[in-house]
């Protein structure tokens, strides 16, 4: 009689946050940010930067996001430093390893919502099919339509397209719901969890709504610039099924 | 994958078109007046230089008070050591009538034979083959409103126009060459058959000799060696031989011929300062306009950036649409000037000149001057701009934190300031860098415009000037010193005459040298009223024309030195008086002082003052006056300078306007458009079009209007000094003038072209959408 052994999945990490430190100011108005943030994401996670506002939440996804440096500390994704990088070579890591999506969706004003995502998948070398992400966004019969001429939700949803057409490893998302009323914002939260499903990309969420943390795989809670708790989310609920 | 920001180009022209378009219009306006002016100018050079072997223009010439014989015209050839073949070219010159106005014609026979100096470009019609057929200078026959088959009389005999020539010893019409100006209508030359020349008696005939080098000199300082040596051969031959020399005019000296030359390089040089002056504005406009473009796509920059878009990419996408409107300018301004604008151009030097016909030249150095150049400039103003602008991170530009100012916290503004005014002070405040460059972009305009419109004015006064401070109608300068019929010294009981000394002498002034008439004065004249300085001082004291005192900034104790012209010698003067005389560069002197200076016997004297036409009241024979001076040779200056450069005036005019009103245009417009989410704020609250007017329109009127009135005496004061600079390479002087009424009106000119503006800026916030501010969030 044989016997099957069923291997178990290792996780692989992607994202290592080490000894963050960051401060704004000089003298009497300095403010240190974060205060040594050290955290590991892994890879295909959903992990969602809870926290107050000026907890440093945004300041560490920016850092994370190259488009922000470190005083003290290192970033590294799959082993790359961002710390030893030139600005060059930091326009490079963001063009291949990061997809971002703001609270405010700061898409190309004249060019329509197709045009706006092929702006994203241009950067890339693998990028997804556009027609494909247009779908799957619910954007395709929107897609010669121009910004000015969709809903919040639409625009953000272009704006999630470009990001995700990419297909970046990390999909950064600060406050992608600021923006939109409930229903809306609840669409977004369902099409960012699809999209994790459908392409497997790694995401980081910031938000300062705790009941999205409820669809987290991990939940990282920063306060006064320092990580008061890191969990892994044992009782995941869907999107849809938030509520606040 | 194609770049999909590059389909945002044709999209941005047609959203921006009425920047673009303004942009583009005045560029290629620019582009296409310099390139006309540099094709015009350097096809016509071009035809100019070759003229001199194509026509056989002469090297000099010299004219003597008697025909040569025919050893003597041998040992004129070989006198020099650069030997020479001379050519006789006899005058007869008197007044022609029958014209608009009284004019002088120095007529020529033709100059047909295969040695002859100076040969004729037939324009139009036919050369003369009959005795009573003459061919005049184009210019003189336009300016004096005959044409081809129209008679004309000159020296009491009747001949009929057949044709139009230019001689190219004749390119610029000066009767004499070290005149201040010559004047078209007054002074012009002809050709008849050499039976009709033959047919003269010899009372008006002049003995011109022309002449050419066997090797011509490569520039005027070898034409000067070799002309100085010739006139020192040439004057003991002219003298054994019982002539006289009348005058010797070396070619490099000959008004006549290089003048053209001179003006069209000058215009050209003017013109090209002109074209980097609007490069200067336009590249000042568009570092305006790119940074307003970035600051309103600044989230979206940040964005591209944060996903990945390197500066290079976003520069360049930057730089694009610019470049293209450039680039397009600079093709349609091309053609424009090569087509229209040459004409116009050329049309106005033909006005002025008698040039050979010429054909229109491919220009490398226009194209580049006038393409390549802005083309590279704009490229790289535009560029440093943009890698200056894009020095800020990613983040930066999220957060539209990309101005260089520091200023975090507010002016504080008297409470008791209305809230409309002080909102009106507020955006005025935070829109300070845009208002100085309307600031000084308004100048800029203005200089130009003051330009454009202080000319004539200034040129009307001149004359007004001359003509109010004439010393008399008529100066007579005599070739030998001759009593009047029924003369009585210093009496103006029997005739209306007055003797005086003249002399001519060079005053240098760096590289420029300029002549100066110095007269002898009898005492007590009536025709000018000058101090006694004596005759005992080592260095005489003598009055000078404020003409001569301004120009060459004397004052009354000064010392300066006068040369001989053709002599080697210098005489130094002390300044005592200066008179108000604008028309001519002179010093005088009283007789006796005169006659010591320049080793004279008492009383000689070399003329006559008058108010009266002595020759035709026959009191002084013709025959016996080498020039006279009258009022319209004090005149020639301004007239001829209104034609030759009147056009071109108002062409500057009209550019400064358009100057102005692309730049308060752009830069209202900049204004409003970075207000646009209060401006659509407040319309939510209530406000309504006009109160909104009464802020943000209001607020870029009081800095325009403040920008025109103080800017506009401004402009006239550095005008003040380019023109003086300008006239400085004139002979003569004509101070700058604008009239009390000129500065108001520019003012007005200002203000009313702003209104214009003004109202479609009124357009834009009629249109400003309310739902601009509810999108965005602050």
């Amino acid at each position: 009689m044989g016997f099957f052994v069923v291997a178990k999945k290792e996780a692989i990490m992607l994202l290592e946050i080490n000894d963050i430190h960051k401060k704004f100011g000089s003298g009497d108005s300095e403010v240190q940010v974060l205060k040594g943030i050290d955290i590991s994401v892994e890879k295909g996670e959903l992990t969602v930067l809870l926290g107050p506002s000026g907890s440093g939440k945004s300041t560490l996804l920016n850092i994370i996001g190259g488009i922000d440096s470190a005083d003290y500390g290192y970033i590294a994704i799959n082993g790359e430093r961002t710390a030893d990088m030139s600005e060059k070579a930091l326009t490079e890591y963001r063009r291949k390893h990061l997809g971002y999506i703001f609270q405010q969706y700061n898409l190309i004003p004249n060019l329509n919502v197709k045009e706006n995502i092929e702006v994203g998948a241009y950067l890339s070398d693998n990028s997804l099919n556009v027609d494909e992400v247009l779908r799957t966004l619910g954007l395709y019969e929107h897609r010669h339509k121009l910004p000015n001429q969709l809903s919040g939700g639409q625009q953000q949803r272009t704006a999630i397209g470009r990001a995700v057409v990419k297909n970046p490893d990390i999909l950064l998302c600060d406050e992608p719901t600021g923006a939109l009323d409930y229903n809306t914002s609840k669409e977004i939260l369902q099409l960012i969890e699809s999209i994790k499903t459908k392409y497997g990309n790694t995401i980081i969420m910031v938000t300062h709504n705790s009941a999205i943390k409820n669809m987290a795989d991990r939940v990282i809670r920063l306060h006064d610039g320092k990580v008061r708790e890191n969990y892994v989310n044992t009782n995941r609920v869907a999107a849809a099924d938030l509520d606040w | 994958m194609n770049n999909p920001l590059n389909r945002r180009f044709f999209r941005e022209l047609k959203d921006d078109i009425g920047k673009y378009l303004v942009i583009f219009i005045f560029l290629a306006g620019m582009i296409a007046i310099v390139s006309g002016f540099l094709v015009a100018g350097e096809s016509m050079t071009a035809a100019y230089d070759e003229s001199y072997e194509k026509y056989n223009v002469e090297d000099g010439n010299f004219v003597l008070a008697n025909e040569a014989s025919d050893e003597d015209i041998d040992s004129f050839e070989t006198a020099s050591q650069y030997n020479t073949v001379i050519y006789p070219n006899f005058y007869q010159q008197g007044e022609v009538s029958s014209m608009s106005s009284r004019a002088t014609l120095r007529l020529y026979s033709d100059r047909t034979s295969s040695e002859a100096m100076n040969k004729v470009c037939l324009i139009e019609g036919n050369m003369p083959e009959n005795e009573d057929e003459i061919c005049l200078d184009r210019n003189f026959a336009i300016n004096n409103e005959v044409t081809i088959g129209d008679s004309i009389t000159f020296l009491g005999r009747d001949f009929t126009i057949c044709g139009y020539v230019a001689m190219p010893d004749y390119c610029a019409p000066f009767e004499k060459p070290n005149e201040t100006m010559f004047d078209a209508r007054i002074f012009g030359t002809g050709i008849v058959t050499q039976d009709a020349f033959d047919s003269f008696d010899d009372t008006y005939i002049h003995y011109q000799y022309s002449w050419r080098y066997e090797t011509t000199p490569k520039n005027d300082a070898k034409a000067k060696t070799m002309g100085d040596d010739y006139l020192e051969k040439l004057i003991p031959i002219v003298y054994t031989g019982g002539n006289s020399l009348v005058s010797f005019t070396p070619g490099y000296m000959n008004q006549a011929i290089s003048f053209p030359d001179g003006d069209i390089t000058k215009d050209q040089a003017m013109i090209i300062t002109f074209m980097y002056l609007c490069i200067v504005i336009m590249a000042f406009v568009f570092a305006i306009t790119a940074n307003s473009t970035i600051l309103k796509e600044s989230r979206v920059i940040g964005t591209l950036r944060a996903s990945g878009y390197s500066k290079v990419e976003l520069i360049l996408h930057y730089l694009a649409l610019p470049m293209f409107v450039v680039l397009l300018a600079g093709i349609v301004g091309n053609i424009c000037g090569y087509t229209v604008v040459k004409d116009f151009a050329a049309n106005m030097y033909y006005r002025s000149y008698s040039l050979p016909t010429y054909v229109t030249l491919w220009n490398t150095n226009a194209f580049i001057k006038t393409t390549i150049i802005p083309l590279v400039a704009f490229f790289v103003i535009e560029l440093v701009s943009l890698i200056w602008k894009f020095r800020f991170s990613p983040l930066d530009f999220l957060r539209q934190n990309i101005t260089s100012s520091k200023r975090k916290k507010a002016i504080r503004l008297n409470s008791k300031i209305g809230i409309q005014s002080r909102f009106r002070l507020r955006v005025i405040l935070q829109n300070l860098p845009n208002y100085a460059m309307i600031f000084i972009g308004v100048f800029f305009a203005n200089v130009i415009l003051v330009f454009g419109c202080v000319l004539s004015p200034m040129l009307s006064h001149y004359a007004d000037t001359i003509t109010s401070s004439l010393l008399c109608e008529h100066q007579y300068v005599l070739k030998n010193q001759v009593e009047l019929a029924n003369s009585n010294e210093g009496s103006d009981e029997e005739v209306d005459a007055e003797r005086f000394g003249i002399q001519s002498l060079i005053i240098e002034s760096g590289d420029w040298k300029e002549p100066v008439i110095t007269y002898g004065i009898v005492p007590n004249s009536r025709y000018i009223d000058i101090d006694n300085f004596g005759t005992d001082d080592e260095i005489p004291i003598v009055s000078v024309s404020n003409a001569l005192a301004e120009k060459f900034n004397l004052g009354v104790g000064d010392v300066f030195t006068l040369d001989e012209e053709f002599e080697n010698r210098s005489y130094e003067f002390e300044v005592g008086q200066v008179i108000d005389f604008p028309g001519s560069i002179a010093i005088f002197m009283e007789e006796d002082a005169f006659n010591k200076v320049f080793d004279l016997e008492e009383g000689s004297f070399s003329g006559y003052f008058s108010n009266t036409n002595l020759v035709d009241e026959g009191i002084l024979d013709e025959s016996n006056v080498a020039t006279e001076i009258s009022r319209d040779d004090y005149l020639k200056i301004s007239r001829q300078l209104e034609i030759s450069i009147g056009d071109l005036m108002q062409l500057f005019s009209l550019f400064g306007i358009l100057v102005f009103m692309l730049i308060v245009y752009l830069l209202s417009k900049i204004v409003i458009e970075k207000n646009a989410t209060s401006i659509s704020m407040i319309k939510i609250l209530g406000y309504r079009n006009g109160e909104i007017n009464k802020i943000y329109v209001a607020a870029t009127s009081i800095i325009v209007v403040l920008s025109i009135v103080i800017t506009v005496p401004l402009a006239s004061m550095l005008m003040s000094y380019l023109v003086e600079a300008l006239f400085m390479s004139f002979n003569g002087w004509i101070p700058y003038y604008a009239p009390p009424l000129l500065l108001p009106e520019m003012c007005g000119i200002g203000i009313v072209s702003y209104a214009v503006i003004a109202f479609f800026m009124t357009l834009r916030i009629k249109k400003a959408s309310l739902s601009a501010a509810l999108k965005i969030n602050e």
